[in-house]
């Protein structure tokens, strides 16, 4: 005891620099989280009422709409990652040595990534306009295919929120790629030409292999970033039609914040931050081995 | 090309590899390019069936419209507020941490640090009702600060700094204890100097971050006065009365400011995203 503190005065100064941040990190992040779970079993009003216990869990079982949003979250990730992953690394193939116009490619390429989210996804609601004279809709009459509803469109809505999603993901993929990329052993690749490895052969067995570690780091971040997707749905489409769009996120701000079921709210947070917590665990299991 | 001999590069190959590029691009600057076309357009030309890329009937009305009618300055006004304080105090606040927590070894440092790093993980979408209900607590609904505060714990900042701190050779500070100067000297006069690159990196990625937000304003913001551009501009686009060009409009002007801070700092963005990336 009397060590500790002893300690402790030895670093006051630094114990006060940190003082601040956890304040702020227990306030802000800490606590809510804990208070998450916490709501989660209680009626929550006005104020937090009686203990309900797993009433809130049980109900999520018989939720079609919360099955829908997991399935929707669910396959925008799998789309966003594959289609992200595969243009990125893609584009950073192209872009990774020097040439001329190299460098314009790669601001275009990447502009997308440092727009705010919440604009973008206006811009993208305004391009998929319903009526004749929508942009898409006009470009699509050039090749003779009648007007779409998109958004609209139960069949269509969730695809067309995906495309700005991968839209917006490809540039920040592409420069962790070329990052890589630049770290090539190019002895091993000289060697490979020497042996008379095609180009196939070369990106294949060399160049995929020797930036392993980049490619799972983008898989990881971009299925974490995808599976609490929010303001793209809200913005675009609020989780319509007919909760054809809805993601897990959106479906847990109706609830809390339209519906004012802040308990059941609570709780389908508490699924979203288990299975992010769930795909974070298995990635350091997986990076350890 | 990476993966090509320079022998391989014939000019058809090259011809190829330029139109997948021309291609990609188009699809990356097609969201830009409407969006300027349609707010230089008049109502009228836009609901038009035949598309053109260039106004035919070329007007800045829509940009007139914008800024007086609709008072784009307010939510503009609103947005730098936010982002002024929420970047400051972000980094002050972070920056202290990380020094105290990647510098000097007392209980919990170790622990503290995980844990300020950790919660980069949390999903802001989770966090909505808890954190709602503790702006409530204190009042903070409808106010700056509730805006503000929230945005300032943030794991990544920590994160950065740390990393940077501990590479630092302690001697430098040493010499300086020795001779007499206080923790917060030593952090001022000599810390920091040295750290103005990943301060560079610090400030851009904290300032895109809180320029970005849009679930604290949306639970904060009920009046429309206090709306940050973001939340503005998305119900905006929500009202079935507002015109598509007058949108774009408003769209362009609220995308110029990420573009400047962009190509401003292009070089320590990309820096600090690949480095973050790959330590991470």
């Amino acid at each position: 005891m009397k060590n500790i503190k002893k300690k402790m005065l030895k670093y006051r100064t630094p114990i006060l620099f940190v003082l601040p941040a956890v304040i702020f990190f227990t306030v802000f992040k800490i606590f809510p989280i804990l208070n998450l779970f916490w709501l989660s079993v209680h009626q929550v009003g006005r104020d937090v009422g009686e203990f309900v216990g797993m009433q809130n869990y049980i109900r999520l079982f018989s939720d079609e709409v919360f099955w829908l949003a997991l399935k929707n979250t669910t396959i925008i990730v799998i789309l966003v990652v594959i289609f992200g992953t595969v243009f990125g690394y893609f584009a950073a193939l192209l872009l990774t040595e020097d040439f001329k116009g190299q460098k314009l490619f790669r601001t275009l390429f990447f502009i997308p990534v440092v727009t705010t989210v919440s604009i973008i996804a206006v811009v993208w609601k305004m391009m998929y306009y319903p009526g004749e004279s929508g942009m898409l809709n006009s470009l699509l009459s050039y090749l003779n295919i009648p007007a779409q509803q998109w958004l609209a469109d139960p069949d269509i809505a969730l695809y067309a929120l995906i495309v700005p999603l991968i839209w917006r993901i490809i540039g920040y993929n592409m420069m962790i790629f070329i990052a890589a990329l630049k770290g090539l052993d190019q002895n091993q690749l000289e060697a490979a030409r020497v042996e008379g490895a095609n180009w196939w052969q070369k990106l294949i067995y060399i160049i995929i292999p020797s930036t392993k570690y980049a490619i799972n780091m983008v898989l990881i971040l971009a299925v974490l970033r995808t599976y609490k997707v929010f303001v793209p749905a809200y913005v675009m489409t609020s989780g319509d039609p007919q909760h054809r769009t809805e993601t897990i996120a959106t479906w847990i701000y109706k609830q809390s914040f339209r519906y004012w079921d802040m308990s059941y709210g609570a709780a389908l947070a508490v699924v979203l931050f288990l299975i992010i917590m769930f795909i974070t665990v298995m990635q350091k299991k997986f990076q350890s081995q | 090309m990476i993966f090509l001999e320079a022998k391989e590069e014939t000019s058809i190959v090259k011809f190829v590899k330029y139109f997948i590029l021309i291609l990609i691009s188009i699809f990356m600057i097609l969201p830009f390019l409407w969006m300027l076309s349609a707010s230089f357009k008049s109502p009228g030309e836009i609901s038009l069936l035949h598309y053109t890329l260039i106004p035919e009937d070329f007007t800045l009305s829509n940009y007139f419209y914008a800024l007086t009618e609709l008072n784009i300055w307010r939510y503009f006004l609103n947005s730098v507020i936010v982002a002024f304080f929420g970047v400051i105090m972000q980094t002050v606040v972070c920056s202290l941490a990380a020094y105290s927590l990647a510098r000097f070894n007392y209980p919990g440092s170790v622990f503290l640090l995980t844990v300020f790093i950790g919660t980069m993980m949390l999903p802001d979408a989770a966090l909505m009702v808890p954190l709602f209900r503790i702006l409530r607590t204190f009042s903070l609904i409808n106010s700056y600060a509730g805006m503000i505060l929230p945005v300032i714990p943030w794991g990544f900042s920590v994160f950065m700094l740390s990393e940077f701190f501990k590479e630092i050779p302690p001697e430098l500070e040493e010499s300086a204890r020795i001779d007499g100067a206080s923790s917060l000297q030593i952090f001022i006069k000599i810390i920091l100097p040295l750290s103005k690159p990943v301060f560079g990196a610090v400030f851009i990625f904290s300032f895109i971050m809180v320029w970005d937000q849009f679930i604290i304003p949306l639970l904060v913001a009920n009046s429309q006065s206090i709306m940050t551009l973001p939340l503005w501009l998305a119900n905006l686009s929500s009202e079935t009365s507002s015109n598509r060009t007058i949108v774009a409009a408003a769209t362009t002007l609220a995308t110029i400011p990420s573009i400047i801070i962009f190509m401003l700092f292009q070089r320590n963005f990309i820096q600090g995203l690949t480095s973050g990336a790959v330590k991470g």
